[in-house]
Order: C-alpha cells, then sequence, then structure tokens
C-alpha cells in the first residue's frame, strides 16, 4: 500500500473511532453547552440595548467553541488513551501517532461545528440576531479557521501527552487566548503590549475576517484569510516536530502508562 | 525487496531447516550465523525517576533494570518467569518499542529499537492484555478493523484476516457487540487478535493468562502454542511456574532487575520436585531442641524457629525429598502441631537453582 | 471527639486528591491565572458593551462568580470518585455521620472556592479603585464564605444527582454552572430576566448573597437581614436535600445491588 494511501487510511479509521467514542456528551457540551455559555454575552448585550455589536457577541461562541473544543477533545482523548491503556499500544504501531491524533481532530473539529447553526438560533431567539452581509466569505473564513484549528489541536495534543493530568492545562490557555484574539470584543481594548501577539493566533485573524463577513464592513479580508492559513500551515509544521520529540521523551521517561 | 504480509512467519526463514527448529527447540544453542536472533539483550539498564510528596523537588530513582542479558532465538517459545516488581514488564515495554532503555543495546531481528524502531514495529504483535488497552465503545471487529489500518494492512486483506483472528480466538459470534460487554477472558483474547493482525514476527505477551479462569487460560495457551509450531517467535512474560514449564522452549528467571539463570523449563520440574516445605508449630519447650536435631539430619536445608505465641513455636523446614520422612517423623515425635507441606513457589526454585549454580541471591 | 476525627480524616484526604490533581505549584501557575482570566474576559466585554456602572456592576459579579467557578465541577465530581473508588459503601458502612464526611471530603473545594474569590475580590477592588474601609471588605469576605458553603452545598445536591448517571456528571456540573450564571443576577440584573424564571433565580444559591456583596461594595440597595437569611436557607436546604438524595441513592442501590456500578 502506497504511503500516503496508508496515512489517509490511518486518519480516516481514527475519525471513525474518535466519532463513536463519547459521543453522547460531546455532542451536548458541542451542541448545547457551548452555544449555551455564549448566550450569556448575548444576554449582555441585549440587557443595554447593544444589538448592533452582535457581529462580537454572537460570533465570540462559535469561534471559542471551535477552539476550545479542539483543545478539549485532544486533551481529553489524550488521558482518556492514557487511562484505558491504548497509548501505548498506539506508539507500538507502526503508523505515526501524529496521524491518529489528526484523525482524532478532524472528528471533533466536525462535531463542533454543530455548535454554529445552535448559536445562530440561540441568538436569533435572544432577539440579537446575526446578520451575514458576505456569506461567501464568512464560509471561507470558517474552513480556512477549522484547518488551523485542528492544526492547533494536534499541537496540544503532542503537548498534553507530557503533562500528568491534562484538565489542568487545556483550560489555562483557553481564556487568555481568547482574550488575546479578540473573539468577543476589539484587541484594540487590551494593553499595547499585548497587543502584537494576537498576529500570531490564528484566531484573532479569523475573527476579524468573520466580523467582516458577517458585518460587510471592511475590505481586503485577503490578508486576513492568508495570514490564518498561513497560520495553520505553521501549526502543522510546530506539531510535526513536536510529536517526534514528544513521542521520544516519553520513551524516555517511561510516563505512558497512568498511575 | 520487501516481503509482503503474505509470506511473513508462516515459514521458517529461508535456508533453515525444520530439524534446525527442532533442535533449537530442545536446547541445541542456535542457528548458524547467517541467521539473526530474534531479541538480542545487552546490559539493559532502565532507572525510573519520580518525585516525592506535594511540595518536594526532589526525586526518587528506581534501577528497575540492571545491566541485563538476553538472546532469543527465532521460532523459540521463551518465557520470563518472575516475581511482580521483578522488571518483567519493564523489559517487555522496551522490546515494545513503547519505553527506551537508559544503557545497553536492544536489538530485534537485527534492528536496534532505539534507532531503528520503524523497523522494529512492523515485525512485532504486542499482547499487553488485561481489561486496559480497549475502547469499550466500539465492537470487536472495528477494534480489528482500526488496528489493522495502523498496521498498514489493506482493507479487504483486513477484513480477511479480522475474520480469520475472530474465528481462531472463538470471537466470532459477538465480534459485532462492544467491548464493554465481553468477559475479562473475552477482552484478552481480543487483545491476542489485535497482536496477531499483522502476522507478526515476534509476538510480546505480558502476562496474557492473569486473571483468566483455568479453562480459557489453558485455551490461550494452546494457541500460543499453536502459533509457535508455526515458526512465530513469542516471547511472553509470567509468574506461574506451571505455565512457563507446560509451555516454554526456554526459561528465563528475573529478579530485581536482573536474569541470573537463563534454562530449560525440565530443569524448573527437577528442582520443585526435590524439594519440599513443611511448617508446623512446636510446644515451646522441645522447640529449640528439635530445631538442632533438624538442622543436623542430612538432606534438611534450613530450619527457621520463629520466637513462641501462647506456647507453640512456628517452625519452617526446607527439605530434600529424601529427608522428608525424617522430617515429618521427627516433628511428629515432638508433638508438632498444625503441620503441614506445600507446594515450593517461584522464589523457592529460583534460590534453589542460584544455589546450585554457586550463586548468590 | 470522634466526629472531629472523622472531618478531619476527611479533609486531609480531599486536600491530597486536590493536591493530586493541582500540586501547590500549580494551582497558582494554572489554577488561579484560569480563573482570573476568565472573569478578565467577562470584565473586558462589560466595558465594551456598556459603560463603567456597569463594569462595577459585573466586576463584583465576577467576584460571585469565582466562588462557583470551579466549585461545582469540582464538588460533583469528587462525589463520582468517591464512586468510582468504590468508597461508598465502606462510607455507608462506617460510624460516622455522612453529613461530617461529606463536608470534610469537600474541605479542599471550600479552601479553593474562597481563595479564588477572594483574589477576584482584591483584583476587583483595585481595578474600581473602590475606597473600602475595613468593615466593608470583611462583610465582602464573609459574604464571599457565605457563598461557597452555599454554592458546595448545592454540588453535593448535584454529586447525588449524578450518581445514578454518572456518565452524564460532567455535563450536569457544566450545565450548572451555566445555569447560576444565567440565574443569579451574575451579568445581568434577574429583574431583566422573563418574568417566569425569576422565581427560580430566588431558590438558587448566589442570588441573595450576590445582592449584599453588591450592597457592600458599591453600595447598592439591599434589604441586607432578609437577603443573608434566604441564602442561608438556600444552602440548608440544598444540604438537606443533598443528604436525602444520598440515603435514597443508597438504599436503591443496595436493593439493587449496583452499590459498586459506575
Amino acid at each position: 500500500m502506497p504511503t500516503l494511501t496508508w496515512w489517509w487510511r490511518v486518519v480516516a479509521e481514527a475519525a471513525r473511532v474518535q466519532l463513536r467514542l463519547g459521543l453522547h456528551t460531546r455532542l451536548i457540551s458541542g451542541a448545547i453547552l457551548s452555544p449555551l455559555g455564549g448566550g450569556i454575552y448575548i444576554l449582555m448585550a441585549r440587557y443595554l440595548g447593544r444589538t448592533d455589536l452582535a457581529a462580537f457577541v454572537v460570533l465570540a461562541p462559535i469561534l471559542t467553541g471551535l477552539w476550545g473544543s479542539a483543545m478539549t477533545s485532544s486533551g481529553e482523548s489524550i488521558s482518556t488513551e492514557r487511562d484505558e491503556g491504548t497509548l501505548e499500544l498506539l506508539i507500538a504501531a507502526p503508523a505515526p501517532a501524529a496521524l491518529v491524533t489528526l484523525g482524532r481532530a478532524i472528528a471533533t473539529t466536525i462535531e463542533s461545528l454543530i455548535a454554529i447553526p445552535v448559536t445562530l438560533v440561540v441568538a436569533a431567539l435572544l432577539g440579537v440576531p446575526l446578520p451575514i452581509a458576505e456569506p461567501l466569505l464568512f464560509a471561507v473564513g470558517l474552513a480556512a479557521l477549522v484547518f488551523a484549528t485542528m492544526a492547533v489541536g494536534l499541537i496540544f495534543a503532542g503537548i498534553f501527552v507530557l503533562a500528568r493530568t491534562t484538565t489542568v492545562f487545556q483550560n489555562v490557555l483557553n481564556w487568555p487566548l481568547w482574550i488575546l484574539s479578540g473573539t468577543a470584543f476589539p484587541i484594540a481594548l487590551l494593553p499595547g503590549l499585548v497587543q502584537p501577539f494576537s498576529a500570531l493566533v490564528a484566531l484573532a485573524w479569523a475573527a476579524a475576517v468573520l466580523r467582516g463577513a458577517a458585518t460587510g464592513i471592511g475590505s481586503s479580508w485577503w490578508l486576513g484569510l492568508g495570514a490564518v492559513v498561513a497560520l495553520g500551515i505553521l501549526y502543522v509544521a510546530i506539531a510535526a516536530r513536536l510529536f517526534v520529540a514528544v513521542e521520544r521523551r516519553v520513551r524516555v521517561d517511561g510516563s505512558l502508562a497512568s498511575f | 525487496m520487501r516481503p509482503t504480509t503474505d509470506s511473513r512467519c508462516q515459514q521458517p526463514p529461508s535456508g533453515a531447516p525444520r530439524a534446525t527448529l527442532a533442535q533449537a527447540r530442545h536446547g541445541a544453542v542456535g542457528y548458524g550465523p547467517h541467521l539473526v536472533s530474534a531479541i538480542s539483550v545487552r546490559d539493559l539498564r532502565r532507572t525510573y525517576r519520580s518525585t516525592k510528596g506535594f511540595f518536594s523537588t526532589s526525586h526518587v530513582e528506581r534501577e528497575a533494570l540492571r545491566g541485563l542479558s538476553l538472546e532469543v532465538e527465532r521460532g523459540e517459545l521463551f518465557g520470563l518467569l518472575g516475581p511482580n516488581g521483578a522488571g518483567k514488564t519493564t523489559l517487555v515495554k522496551i522490546l515494545a518499542t513503547v519505553l527506551l532503555p537508559t544503557a545497553g543495546s536492544v536489538e530485534i531481528f537485527g534492528s536496534d529499537v532505539v534507532r531503528s524502531t520503524t523497523e522494529v514495529r512492523r515485525r512485532i504483535g504486542l499482547v499487553f492484555g488485561g481489561e486496559r488497552g480497549l475502547y469499550g465503545s466500539i465492537s470487536g471487529r472495528d477494534t480489528l478493523r482500526f488496528w489493522s489500518a495502523l498496521y498498514r494492512l489493506p482493507s479487504d486483506a483486513a477484513r480477511r484476516r479480522s475474520d480469520e483472528l475472530l474465528e481462531l480466538v472463538g470471537l466470532r459470534d459477538r465480534a459485532d457487540e462492544r467491548v464493554w460487554t465481553y468477559s475479562r477472558g473475552m477482552k484478552q483474547r481480543l487483545h491476542l487478535a489485535r497482536g496477531l493482525i499483522a502476522r507478526p514476527e515476534l509476538l510480546l505477551l505480558d502476562e496474557p493468562t492473569i486473571g483468566l479462569d483455568p479453562v480459557a487460560a489453558r485455551e490461550l495457551r494452546q494457541i500460543v502454542g499453536r502459533l509457535r509450531d508455526q515458526g512465530m517467535t513469542v516471547f511472553l512474560t509470567t509468574h506461574y511456574m506451571a505455565e512457563a514449564e507446560s509451555l516454554c522452549d526456554r526459561v528465563a528467571f528475573i529478579n530485581e532487575g536482573l536474569i541470573p539463570l537463563v534454562d530449560r523449563p525440565r530443569v524448573l520440574t527437577r528442582v520443585a520436585s526435590e524439594i519440599r516445605y513443611l511448617e508446623a508449630e512446636l510446644p515451646a519447650a522441645s522447640a529449640d531442641a528439635l530445631a538442632s536435631r533438624l538442622r543436623a539430619t542430612p538432606g534438611v536445608r534450613e530450619v527457621r524457629l520463629s520466637p513462641a505465641l501462647e506456647g507453640f513455636a512456628p517452625i519452617a523446614v526446607d527439605a530434600d525429598t529424601a529427608a522428608y520422612d525424617v522430617a515429618l517423623g521427627a516433628l511428629a515425635d515432638a508433638g508438632a502441631q498444625r503441620v503441614n507441606t506445600r507446594e515450593p513457589t517461584l522464589e523457592d526454585v529460583y534460590v534453589r537453582l542460584l544455589g546450585e549454580r554457586g550463586m548468590r541471591v | 471527639m470522634l466526629q472531629l476525627g472523622i472531618l478531619r480524616a476527611a479533609a486531609h484526604l480531599s486536600l491530597g486528591e486536590f493536591f493530586d490533581l493541582y500540586p501547590p505549584k500549580l494551582y497558582f501557575v494554572a489554577w488561579i491565572p484560569r480563573a482570573v482570566f476568565q472573569l478578565a474576559f467577562f470584565a473586558l466585554l462589560a466595558q465594551f458593551l456598556g459603560g463603567p456602572q456597569y463594569l462595577a456592576y459585573v466586576l463584583v459579579g465576577t467576584t460571585a462568580h469565582a466562588t462557583y467557578i470551579g466549585a461545582l465541577v469540582f464538588v460533583v465530581s469528587s462525589v463520582g470518585r468517591e464512586q468510582g473508588i468504590g468508597t461508598i459503601p465502606l462510607l455507608v458502612a462506617s460510624p460516622s455521620h455522612p453529613a461530617l464526611v461529606l463536608i470534610g471530603r469537600n474541605a479542599a473545594q471550600l479552601g479553593n472556592a474562597v481563595l479564588t474569590g477572594a483574589i477576584t475580590l482584591a483584583l476587583a477592588t483595585v481595578v474600581l479603585q473602590l475606597d473600602l474601609s475595613a468593615g466593608q471588605l470583611l462583610a465582602a469576605l464573609g459574604v464571599i464564605l457565605l457563598l461557597t458553603v452555599t454554592v458546595c452545598s448545592f454540588g453535593l445536591l448535584l454529586g447525588g444527582i449524578a450518581l445514578r448517571i454518572p456518565r452524564y456528571r460532567n455535563t450536569i456540573s457544566n450545565f450548572s454552572t451555566l445555569a447560576l450564571t444565567f440565574l443569579c443576577g451574575v451579568y445581568v440584573p434577574t429583574q431583566f430576566l422573563p418574568a417566569w424564571i425569576r422565581p427560580l433565580s430566588e431558590v438558587m444559591p448566589v442570588t441573595h448573597g450576590l445582592r449584599v456583596l453588591r450592597h457592600a461594595m458599591l453600595g447598592t440597595q439591599a434589604d441586607v437581614p432578609a437577603e443573608l437569611a434566604a441564602e442561608v436557607a438556600v444552602g440548608i436546604v440544598f444540604f438537606g436535600l443533598a443528604l436525602v438524595s444520598f440515603r435514597y441513592f443508597l438504599r436503591q442501590a443496595r436493593a439493587t445491588g449496583t452499590l459498586d456500578f459506575h
């Protein structure tokens, strides 16, 4: 079997297995909890009568939900693997472990996309509907974000293998990143020193692009889209290097098995 | 030229006649120089570090393997026998490329486990077993399907192979049910099927029959024996002496990270049959006198007398079979109570074997 | 005195478990920053959406939010862990009063909630440049303490319910955390909620205590004795319900033989 065909098969099978594991809880969290969590932002805007800021408060849960579920499932899947004892078996197989993780990331990202229509409905129900002035740009921006999100999930899956418990880390990084990326409010609100760093986060660029696509305000979104895709590719490269290093480190420490 | 998956391991390596396999099985030293050992371990060391306590940053180091060496020939069924904590699982994990050695060299079919990891992983199968290592919410068949993809089997070959293996391990009827519904024995069988999915040249089994009822355990052993007969090299760890005896071509003892003994199982049986252990309780008054008498008796290896409790002193006697009757008689005469004979344990046989070879524990 | 010993032993276990999850170095590097950043997110959003008055309103809200930001999840999961490690039957069979054991077992969670709340209180005071007297600060801390107790009682009840449906344990704790954020006037006043939902807000923990907290920190209008009494009552009722829930669960499980099942 040629190598690329094999890799594709590994990714597909990993995605297939992932879809079957803990499906019900993830569907609930992706399809219900995430949009509801965003509901509080929407409610805040409604209370203050700032429906003009819909592009911010309605997109926020979509953006954070996509990113968050990539982190949670890459983290959780690793700790579940560790607990189930399958992590060792995965490392021992000839297939690159990164491919298995990629398959997982794809599966969970697809699941988290369900949150999008749910959020839009919740927003409309709460009286803060989101207009989408340029649907094509919106769709393309979303696709680019999905790609970058999966890549980030890969990086964190690699990092989580090293942590003894992943739930600790996966939450620490989320909120600062969401602030930095201007998911619910403009980056201009942040201290001047911090703002340049948002250029490194694909989510920040994607947030701007998607908001522009929703409101129709602004132009030259190609820069933003290009940044998201370029960063995604960078993340993949980092993840690949990371996996080699992480696997080696873990085999040195002997910390694959759970205690 | 890369061998296809079908040609692997159905025949002994080309050029080696069946007779040589049989010779190896009965104790001859190995093949000719053109054939590489299945497993070659030299001076292997493995140390674990862990932190102590809540607040401390100091480390505790534990040497699990201390300079261990081992050779396993192709086509052998090799057993690693030792008590819990001796380093069996650590060794198997290193062989499986899941753990890195701290020092020393480990080669599988000539490939180094550290430098040629992918090559090694292609050729080995693992059966780590137990309740863990399986995804509960997918079916047995899907489990095999998943792992076959990871082991690079094309889809139709994978399907055929899964059916074949499910039949072999007797899971065909329950194949489409989720693994969490399987009993312990069934899970173990699925582990075995999983390990065999890519027709490995070397099968690594870590305590494969632990937690299984005797019938299930025997069935599993039979399957493993047949695999060896078909030319697969099998390396298994166990702490059951009987298992090592009945199944293995050769057996190594491991204790505290070292392998001081490698031999044929017959040796175990012989030693085990030569030892008898008597335990009894002696009236405190006559205990010391009897203990000295027993120590002086030829064929009595060791006498351990413990302090008296409520007028009776526990005594343990290790004796050769020949001296058994004499010792028993002496105990009875002295008014011993609760006399009990027990079977030698792994430790006993091991210590006895070391003693024979003039080694210390 | 036996009871005190049990309490202490349970608390020690609880701390050990918590430190397992969050060793002290990690606590201040991971948990506290995580809580602070989450609350900063809300503060920045408030500043963006409304004016300085709304920001003040929200910052006090974040102080209350800090007390339950992890508490529910931790408490519910600790009950679940009890079930997972199979100690519930042992607890039942022991001579101690289950209430004491439960309180002790959640000592770490209580401590965590208070600490997180206190840190957030400090930050809120600084950001808003509030000029609080010592008395006001103490009052605020007192309310935080009260809130952690009522929230943890609520958590215990949820934990008891989750014993029957362990697979949904996380879902339950996440949902209820969300419910508190919506219903208790944390970021949006309870008067803004639809009329049919307001009674639910009044029986939740945090709602009443938060009004007292806003009174202490911002000087907003509140019937302090009534609200405090209500908050205390809510806590007691939830704790009582939790005990009942555990006993019922145990009785049922003993009957169906699923005491260890998880």
